[in-house]
C-alpha cells in the first residue's frame, strides 16, 4: 500500500470507527423510519372505521336516493338498517358507540320546509360522539353532491346524456417531446438529487476541514509531512472521508429501505383496495342509474401519468452524470475546504473560511425555482456550467430533458478542470498553511501562499 | 570522520524575511551534533528542511554524499518541538501508522513496537488513547514514534522538556544508546546543561546566521579568559599581594576548615606558572584549576555581541 493508501485507510477506518458515525447511521434511517411509521399510524387513528347510520326524515320519496350512493368504503360501513326510524330513538341506540355517526337527512332536505333551522335546505347533519374526521365529512358531502347535482338536472328534464357530458371535467394533459409528463415528478426528482449533493458536500466537506485543524492543532502534521508531501496527504484525506461519507450514505439507504419498504408496501396495499372498492361502488351507482352512457373516471389515470413521467426522465443520462457530477462537486468542494482548514488555527476559525465557500451551495439550492420553472433558460444554463454550483443545478435540470450531449460534457469538463486546478492551489495553501502556527491567515495571505516555493 | 549531513549555503526567505541566511553546517557520522540559538533564529526552519518539510530557496543537503531526497525520509527520524498525536487514537495503533509513513512494513513495526513497550514499561498502554495519557506518558510514545524505524539520522528538538528528572535521564541514556549503536543525532535544545554533557559539535544560530560553530571542548578553550580557581590555606591579604599585578580577584570567599577560596583572571601577558609561583610563597595551595567557559556563557556572549537587545528574550529559556 502506497502511503497515500495509508492514509487513506487510516481516515477511512478511524472515521467509520468514530462514536458519531455509528450513531448518525442508525439515527437517520430510525428517524426516516419513525417519520413514516408516524405518519401512517396517523392516519390509520383518523381513519379508523366508522359506521354510518342513514335516517332520513325529508319524507320525500326520491331522498334517498342521495344516501343510497353511499357504499361501504375502506373506513366506513354504510348501515341503512333504520333509515325510517325517528332520529332520536336511532341516536339512543348508538349514544355509546364512539364508532357510529349518524347521517341524518332533515325534513327540510329539499327546500321544501323553510321555516326549519337549517333553511332552505340541501344540509344534511352527521351526528356523532367522536369526531369522524375531515375526510369522512368531505366524502360523504362530495358523493352527495355528485348525486344531487345529476339529480337537479334530471328533474329538469335534462336529458341524460346532457347530464354526463356537464359533469365531465377537463384535464390538461402536458405533453413534451411526445410523451405526457407531469412537471411535479421531475421537480421532485430534480430537487432530490441535487439536495443530495448538497447535502453531501456540507457534510463531509466539512469533516475534511475539521480533520485538517484537528491535525494542525495537535501538531502531528509536522511529523506526518517529514515522512509524506502534503499534497499526499491532503488527497489521502479527501479520498478517505470522502470514502466514510459514501458509507455513510449506502448504510442510510439500505437501513431507511429496511424500515421503509415494509411501511410503503402496506399502504401501497391498502391503496390498491381502495381503488377497488372504488371503481366497484361506481359500477353499482351505474347500474343503478342504467344509464349506458354514464361517465367513466378512471382512477388509474394519475398513476398512469405518474409512471409514464418516471418513464420518461432520461435516467440513463441523469444515474451517470449523477455519479460524476456527485464525485467530482464533491472533490472540487473538498479541496477548498482542506485548504481552509490548514488556514484556520483553531477550530473556531474554520466558521470564517467556511461561510464563504458554502455561499455558492446555498445560492444553487436557492436558485432552484428559477432553475426548475424554466429549465432550459438562460439562468440554468449558466449555473450549471459554473463548477461551484453546476453539480447541483445540473442534476435540477437533467430529469426536464433538453440538457444537450455537449453542454453536458462542457459542464463535466469545466467541472473535472476546475477540481484538477483547486486541488492544485489547495495544496499549495495547505502545504504553507498547515505550519502556519499561532495566527488565523487572512484572505490576502492564502493568495500570497499560493505562490510560495515549497 | 565523514559527514552524515552536509548543509551548504542554505537560504530561505519568507516574504522579505530571511530566516536562513547561508547558514552552512557539517554533521558527523556517529556524533551528537548540537544545533543552538535563542527563539526565532531559524533553527526549526533548518530542520524543517533537513526533513524536506520545506525547500531551501538556495542551497544544497547531502545526506552522505548524495543530495537530500525522498528516499532518505526513512533515514531520519525527528521528534518536533511541539510535540502531537492523534488524540482520540489508540497508543499502539498510532505508533504502527505513522512508522508506516516512514516506510516500516505493519507486521515489522508491530514487533518493534512491542519491544520499545517493554523497554519503556509500557506494555498495558497499547489500547489507550493519547488524550487518557499523562504529558510525560505521551511524550514516551512520541520518543518511540522518532526512532522504532532506526533512522541513521535523528533529529530531536527540546527532547527533554516535558519530562520529570528520572524520565529525561530515561531519554538522555537512550540517546546515548542510540548513539553507541551508530546514530548520529542532531540535538536543538536551550537546555546548556545538556549540550556539555552530550553534544560533540555544536552550530550557534542568530538572526538566520550561524555565529559559531566548532567542536564543543575546542570552543569552550577558545574562549577560555584566563580564569583560574584557586583554593589555598593562609592570609587572604597575602594572597592578594602575592597576585601582584599579574592577575585580578573575580571573587572570593572562605571556605570550611580554614580554607580559602578565589578566582583569578591573569592580566597582561603573565604565565599561570609565575602566579603559582607567587601563591604558593604566601600560603599553602591546594588546587589551581583552569576556568573553562560554560555552553551557556558562550551562548549568551555570542548571541549578545550580535545583538543585544534579543539577550533578555531569550534569558528564560534557560531554565527549561
Amino acid at each position: 500500500m502506497g502511503k497515500i493508501g495509508i492514509i487513506f485507510w487510516r481516515e477511512y477506518i478511524n472515521g467509520v470507527r468514530n462514536k458519531a458515525f455509528i450513531v448518525m447511521c442508525f439515527v437517520f434511517p430510525l428517524l426516516i423510519g419513525g417519520l413514516f411509521f408516524t405518519t401512517q399510524k396517523l392516519k390509520q387513528v383518523a381513519d379508523a372505521p366508522r359506521t354510518i347510520v342513514i335516517v332520513d326524515a325529508s319524507g320525500i320519496p326520491d331522498s334517498i336516493g342521495y344516501a343510497y350512493v353511499l357504499h361501504d368504503t375502506m373506513n366506513l360501513r354504510v348501515n341503512y338498517d333504520y333509515v325510517y326510524r325517528p332520529r332520536e330513538e336511532v341516536k339512543k341506540i348508538f349514544q355509546d358507540s364512539a364508532d357510529v355517526s349518524i347521517l341524518w337527512i332533515p325534513e327540510n332536505f329539499m327546500g321544501g320546509d323553510t321555516t326549519g333551522r337549517y333553511g332552505v335546505g340541501m344540509t344534511v347533519k352527521l351526528i356523532s360522539t367522536k369526531n369522524p374526521g375531515i375526510n369522512t365529512v368531505n366524502l360523504i358531502q362530495n358523493i352527495l353532491s355528485a348525486e344531487l347535482q345529476r339529480d337537479n338536472m334530471r328533474s329538469n328534464h335534462l336529458p341524460s346524456k346532457a347530464i354526463d357530458l356537464s359533469l365531465k371535467k377537463v384535464v390538461v394533459a402536458n405533453e413534451v417531446n411526445g410523451t405526457i409528463s407531469d412537471e411535479g415528478v421531475k421537480t421532485i426528482v430534480g430537487l432530490l438529487f441535487g439536495f443530495v449533493i448538497y447535502m453531501y458536500i456540507l457534510m463531509f466537506g466539512v469533516r475534511i476541514m475539521r480533520s485538517v485543524v484537528e491535525e494542525k492543532t495537535t501538531r502531528i502534521v509536522e511529523i506526518i509531512i517529514s515522512s509524506v508531501k502534503p499534497f499526499q496527504l491532503m488527497i489521502g484525506k479527501i479520498m478517505g472521508v470522502t470514502m466514510v461519507g459514501i458509507t455513510q450514505f449506502l448504510i442510510w439507504i439500505i437501513l431507511s429501505m429496511a424500515i421503509i419498504i415494509p411501511v410503503v408496501n402496506s399502504v401501497n396495499n391498502q391503496k390498491l383496495d381502495v381503488s377497488k372498492l372504488q371503481t366497484h361502488q361506481m359500477k353499482t351507482a351505474v347500474a343503478m342509474d342504467n344509464n349506458e352512457n354514464s361517465i367513466s373516471i378512471d382512477p388509474t389515470a394519475k398513476t398512469q401519468e405518474m409512471v409514464e413521467t418516471l418513464m420518461s426522465i432520461p435516467w440513463t443520462n441523469l444515474i451517470p452524470s449523477f455519479l460524476l457530477y456527485f464525485l467530482f462537486g464533491y472533490l472540487f468542494y473538498a479541496a477548498i475546504f482542506a485548504a481552509m482548514g490548514s488556514a484556520a488555527d483553531v477550530e473556531a476559525d474554520t466558521q470564517q473560511f467556511s461561510v464563504p465557500v458554502t455561499i455558492p451551495l446555498i445560492i444553487a439550492m436557492a436558485s432552484s425555482g428559477v432553475i426548475l420553472n424554466d429549465p432550459n433558460g438562460t439562468v440554468a444554463h449558466w449555473m450549471s456550467m459554473i463548477p461551484f454550483t453546476s453539480p447541483i443545478v445540473m442534476m435540477m435540470r437533467i430529469p426536464f430533458g433538453g440538457v444537450t450531449v455537449t453542454e453536458l460534457l462542457t459542464s463535466l469538463g469545466i467541472l473535472v478542470a476546475s477540481f484538477l486546478f483547486m486541488t492544485w492551489i489547495a495544496g499549495k495553501i495547505y502545504r504553507v498553511g498547515i505550519l502556519m502556527y499561532g495566527k488565523k491567515a487572512s484572505w490576502k495571505e492564502l493568495g500570497k501562499w499560493i505562490f510560495y516555493k515549497a | 570522520m565523514a559527514n552524515l549531513l552536509t548543509a551548504k549555503n542554505i537560504v530561505k526567505r519568507f516574504g522579505n524575511y530571511a530566516a536562513l541566511d547561508d547558514v552552512s553546517i557539517e554533521v558527523p557520522a556517529g556524533s551528537i551534533f548540537g544545533l543552538l540559538g535563542p527563539n526565532g533564529a531559524g533553527k526549526t526552519t533548518l530542520i524543517r528542511i533537513i526533513n524536506q518539510i520545506t525547500a531551501p530557496d538556495s542551497g544544497t543537503i547531502l545526506f552522505e554524499d548524495r543530495l537530500l531526497n525522498p528516499d532518505h525520509v526513512k533515514e531520519i527520524g525527528y521528534l518536533p518541538e511541539e510535540r502531537g498525536l492523534y488524540r482520540k487514537m489508540a497508543v499502539g495503533e498510532q505508533v504502527i501508522y505513522l512508522s508506516r509513513l516512514k516506510g516500516l512494513s505493519k507486521k515489522e513495526a508491530e514487533k518493534r513496537v512491542k519491544e520499545w513497550f517493554v523497554r519503556f514499561g509500557m506494555e498495558g498502554w497499547w489500547k489507550k488513547k493519547i488524550e487518557e495519557l499523562s504529558k510525560g506518558m505521551q511524550q514516551k510514545v512520541q520518543f518511540i514514534v522518532t526512532v522504532l524505524h532506526e533512522p541513521r539520522l535523528l533529529i530531536l528538538d527540546e527532547p527533554f522538556s516535558g519530562f520529570d528528572p528520572i524520565n529525561a535521564q530515561l531519554i538522555k541514556d537512550e540517546i546515548l544508546r542510540l548513539k553507541k549503536n551508530g546514530a548520529t543525532i542532531i540535538l536543538s535544545t536551550h537546555n546548556m546543561g545538556s549540550v556539555e554533557e552530550l553534544c560533540d559539535n555544536i552550530a550557534l544560530i542568530n538572526k538566520g546566521k550561524k555565529i559559531l560553530d566548532g567542536n564543543v571542548k575546542d570552543i569552550r578553550r577558545t574562549f577560555a579568559s584566563r580564569t583560574y580557581d584557586i583554593q589555598f590555606r593562609g592570609n587572604m591579604i597575602a594572597f592578594s599581594n602575592a597576585l601582584w599585578t599579574g592577575a585580578e580577584i573575580i571573587e572570593k570567599g572562605e571556605g570550611e576548615n580554614g580554607l580559602h577560596h578565589a578566582r583569578v583572571r591573569l592580566l597582561g601577558n603573565s604565565s599561570p606558572n609565575v602566579i603559582l609561583e607567587n601563591v604558593i610563597r604566601s600560603g599553602e595551595v591546594h588546587a589551581f584549576n583552569e576556568v573553562l567557559p560554560t555552553m551557556n556563557d558562550i551562548f549568551i556572549m555570542k548571541v549578545k555581541e550580535q545583538s543585544p537587545e534579543t539577550v533578555l528574550g531569550t534569558k528564560s529559556n534557560y531554565t527549561e
